[in-house]
């Protein structure tokens, strides 16, 4: 993603008045749209440069350097099993605030902000999942277009953590 | 969603911060009683002083929780509260057993402030504390048989009609505001003497005096452990007294509640009273002992405290008069007061820093000082890349501001550090209670000498330093002092000494816990160590080597199982502990001498001496503290064994070799053989390894970030560094890298290993 796109979003990001609590910030995994609540996103940046994480699970990308403190940037693709762009400028890490865990969200484009209100967004479709889809809150259908509203925090959750020092211990 | 947030956070949050400002206050009252109490214990000069600050903090706990709404916590401070009162106004003694209840509620107030920080709401059962209290302040007596005959008569005297006296009592606390020192011999004196006289005949009528109180106040601050070891023949000290005691107060000056007593009311209670009184007063006055000891200019207060002990103890004991003995006791020992005073208020005047110039300080979270630091580190970085790159400057203004950019952001840098440490003073005083209680249970005499008070140190090297410290106190005093009976036998003195002392030497804080106890018996660790298997038995040890054994995780001391230490919880928790901090652990004993145990901590938990290494493509620091050596190996160093791996032969040593790569399960840089890496030596309490890099760059401080919590349960890793090419690197936790997990990794079979 162009430096330029970064700083249109973030500027969109500072510039989102009132009840930012139903506004959602939506970006594209594949050829996914997915979004997540702005309450969560504290920024947007280029893909940085990382260092990768020993031992860690597949979809950690690595630790970056974000002014100081040190971020781990995780691969929403590869944790869902989406299949990435190819030759792709538009990606872009996504900053969220997991309370207390700060965390980068790679995305293969950050399309827009979204204002929705509640009539806008239906419950998840009820689907025979084989997969888990808990971290699914809600649809939205417009226009041909379906954008899946995520909470990242089940995406990722506490599980993932044991998982890495699972993985460790059966090493 | 946002507005109703704020709605209902509205109030509360209000009055969470009030909650929450005064819990964070509470810690530092708590501290400064805790501190207050053990100078009872401690100084037996004035107290008033103390009181009046113990008084003040319990008063202003139960003042302030109630404002914000502890209830329970504002009760219970009322009942502590009721209890310093008391004793402020002299109608209770100061026994060990008042002090040792007094501890007890301020930590249970610890306990409370605890609770309520995690959760606001808790509630807590303080019924046996109060209790304990009520027990106190009704009794006195029931609490006071444990220490000494003297404690238990000083009690029965309490017990009784003091309560009557109360009303007669109040004028005595204006004593207690009698200014300490120099007024003594002013005229403001006499008046107080007359009072205190008028008083003291109330008293004695009464037949328990405060007066008897406070000589009991005396005695138990002044060591009462000594004092059977000393004899004191009261009828000497009767022909003496009289004289002696005219003397003696206008000689020195003396703490107020008591000061003005003494001689005026020896002289004048025969006035004032029965003969009788009068009679009992002049016959049983040990102050000749006093008065000599008191000329002995040295500070150690105990002994000479324990002197007067005796002789006020003695007194009552001896044939002499039960009760109207006791009023005179306390002229006696309010002369010894006085004499005493003028050194150990000196001394006493260094160990508790009663006034000292305050800076102003104001509270800062440390979350705040973190983002600090944490920028201040990123200018450090930029402007070593900065310098990097300096040959690509031209313009010799922007030279020179570059310079002086690098200056600025040094001190900077260096300040920001600064703003993490703190004195260690809190921590020590912390060990000063857990030799008191230790020693007490165990029934040993022991003095803890702190030094270097104001050292400074990171404030999370001070949070992990309590348990070791504690740990290494207790077992110095369990199992390093002798009892005092060995203890006079081996010719020490009876009162053991640990000394703990802090400095910084070099780079290090430098923690030292000497103790003159029996010392620890290499021949007996050597037993021990083969017995449970720790070494062969033909293993040839030097004897430094043999003792620092203890730290050995398979070398528990449990068969010497007390009370006190020796809960399965080894010295090599201490160690690594200790290790954790980056820093080490050595022990040194002489058999009969004592044992020196001696911690060196980085200044700083933030920055730690690292050496950065290339491993495949990616950079590892390695904590400098636990590294041996590094060296090239060879070909004939180096053997795979099927089943064991690859084998470093060292110096006749053999250490299982690991890949770096491997162990993180990383690319291995490009077909690097073994003879073409650098071989790192880790050496720590409990494994000796050796880890194979590619490279070695360079050895530098790098500043240590914690893991995020998402990969914090990473073992072998103890946080991440940005380096000055602006990537974070991970910090090798060398001590948990290689695991069992690890270690069986059946391949290891190194390239180039034959």
């Amino acid at each position: 993603m162009s430096n330029e796109n970064v700083t249109n979003i973030n500027e969109q990001l500072k510039n989102v008045d009132g009840g930012i609590d139903q506004r959602f910030l939506e970006f594209t995994l594949g050829n996914e749209y997915y979004a997540v609540p702005l309450l969560r996103v504290k920024e947007v940046i280029a893909v940085p440069q990382t260092t990768p994480i020993p031992n860690a699970p597949a979809y950690f990308e690595g630790i970056m350097n974000l002014r100081g403190q040190v971020i781990s940037i995780v691969d929403l693709r590869k944790k869902l099993g989406i299949k990435k762009r190819e030759d792709n400028k538009e990606e872009a890490v996504i900053i969220v605030d997991l309370n207390p865990v700060y965390l980068g969200v790679i995305v293969d484009s950050v399309s827009t902000v979204l204002a929705l209100s509640s009539e806008e967004i239906s419950p998840p479709p009820d689907v025979d999942q084989k997969v888990k889809t808990d971290y699914i809150t809600g649809v939205r259908f417009v226009d041909n277009k379906m954008t899946v509203l995520m909470n990242i925090a089940k995406v990722l959750n506490i599980k993932d953590y044991e998982a890495i020092s699972n993985e460790k211990a059966s090493a | 969603m946002g507005i109703f947030l704020a709605e209902a956070t509205g109030m509360d949050e209000f009055e969470k911060e009030l909650k929450e400002g005064f819990l964070e206050e509470s810690e530092t009252l708590l501290e400064d009683a805790e501190q207050s109490l053990l100078e009872l214990e401690n100084i037996d000069d004035d107290h008033t002083e103390v009181i009046n600050k113990l008084f003040r903090a319990a008063h202003n706990l139960k003042g302030t929780s109630r404002a914000v709404g502890f209830g329970e916590l504002a009760e219970f401070t009322h009942e502590m509260e009721n209890l310093i009162l008391k004793i402020k106004n002299q109608e209770m003694a100061i026994t060990p057993q008042v002090v040792t209840v007094l501890l007890e509620s301020f930590d249970q107030i610890g306990v409370m402030v605890q609770g309520l920080k995690v959760d606001l709401d808790a509630s807590f059962d303080c019924s046996e504390h109060v209790s304990r209290i009520l027990s106190v302040l009704e009794g006195g007596g029931d609490v006071a048989e444990a220490d000494q005959d003297s404690a238990v008569q000083s009690e029965d005297y309490e017990n009784s009609p003091i309560q009557d006296i109360d009303e007669d009592l109040e004028p005595m606390v204006s004593l207690d505001e009698y200014p300490t020192e120099e007024d003594f011999a002013s005229i403001d004196e006499t008046q107080s003497f007359e009072e205190a006289e008028n008083k003291d005949y109330d008293k004695i009528e009464a037949t328990n005096s405060t007066e008897i109180q406070e000589s009991s106040n005396e005695f138990d601050l002044s060591n009462l452990e000594n004092i059977e070891s000393e004899g004191f023949s009261i009828e000497t000290s009767k022909q003496m007294a009289s004289e002696e005691i005219e003397e003696d107060p206008t000689e020195q000056p003396s703490p107020p509640p008591s000061a003005p007593r003494p001689e005026q009311s020896i002289e004048e209670a025969p006035s004032g009273e029965d003969e009788e009184i009068l009679a009992e007063l002049m016959m049983v006055r040990p102050v000749e002992a006093q008065t000599e000891s008191v000329e002995e200019p040295s500070l150690i207060t105990d002994n000479e405290s324990s002197d007067f002990l005796q002789a006020t103890e003695e007194e009552p004991k001896s044939d002499l008069k039960p009760e109207p003995s006791q009023p005179e006791a306390k002229p006696v020992v309010d002369i010894s007061n006085k004499n005493k005073v003028p050194p150990s208020s000196g001394s006493s005047g260094g160990k508790s820093s009663p006034s000292k110039p305050i800076d102003e300080t104001i509270r800062v979270k440390l979350s705040r000082l973190e983002v600090l630091n944490n920028f201040v580190g990123e200018l450090v970085i930029l402007q070593s890349v900065l310098n990097q790159h300096r040959t690509e400057v031209k313009s010799p203004i922007m030279l020179k501001s570059l310079g002086q950019l690098g200056k600025l952001s040094k001190e900077i840098h260096e300040i920001s550090m600064s703003l993490r440490m703190l004195p260690i003073k809190p921590t020590l005083q912390k060990m000063q209670r857990i030799v008191r209680d230790t020693s007490r249970t165990l029934n040993k005499k022991v003095n803890l000498i702190t030094k270097g008070e104001e050292t400074e140190v990171d404030k999370t090297v001070l949070e992990h330093l309590n348990d070791p410290l504690t740990h290494i106190i207790r077992n110095a005093v369990d199992h390093g002092m002798e009892s005092p009976e060995e203890r006079i036998q081996l010719g020490k003195p009876e009162m053991g000494d640990v000394v703990l002392s802090c400095f910084h030497e070099g780079n290090n804080l430098v923690i030292e816990i000497t103790d003159d106890g029996k010392g620890i018996d290499p021949e007996i660790v050597r037993q021990k160590a083969i017995e449970k298997g720790v070494i062969k038995p033909d293993s040839s040890l030097t004897d430094d080597e043999l003792i620092n054994l203890i730290f050995h995780p398979g070398f528990s001391t449990k068969s010497e199982v007390s009370e006190v230490s020796g809960r399965g919880v080894g010295m090599d928790v201490v160690k690594t502990n200790i290790q954790n901090l980056n820093g080490e652990i050595i022990v040194q004993s002489e058999i009969g001498k004592g044992s020196i145990f001696k911690i060196s901590l980085p200044l700083t938990m933030a920055v730690i001496d690292g050496m950065v290494t290339q491993v495949g493509v990616e950079k590892y620091v390695f904590p400098l503290s636990q590294i041996q050596e590094t060296l090239k190996p060879e070909d004939k160093d180096v053997t795979f064994i099927t089943g064991m791996g690859s084998i470093l032969h060292l110096r006749g040593e053999n250490l299982p070799l690991y890949q770096v790569s491997d162990v993180l399960k990383r690319p291995s840089g490009n077909e690097s053989k073994v003879t073409d890496q650098i071989a790192v030596i880790v050496r720590n309490g409990k494994q000796s390894y050796a880890l194979l890099v590619d490279e070695i760059h360079h050895q530098q401080q790098v500043v240590i970030k914690s893991l995020g919590k998402e990969i914090e349960k990473q073992s072998g890793f103890m946080g991440t560094s940005i380096l000055g090419d602006g990537l974070p690197a991970f910090i090798l936790d060398l001590s948990n890298l290689v695991t069992e997990s690890t270690n069986n990794i059946k391949g290891r079979n190194l390239k180039g290993a034959a």
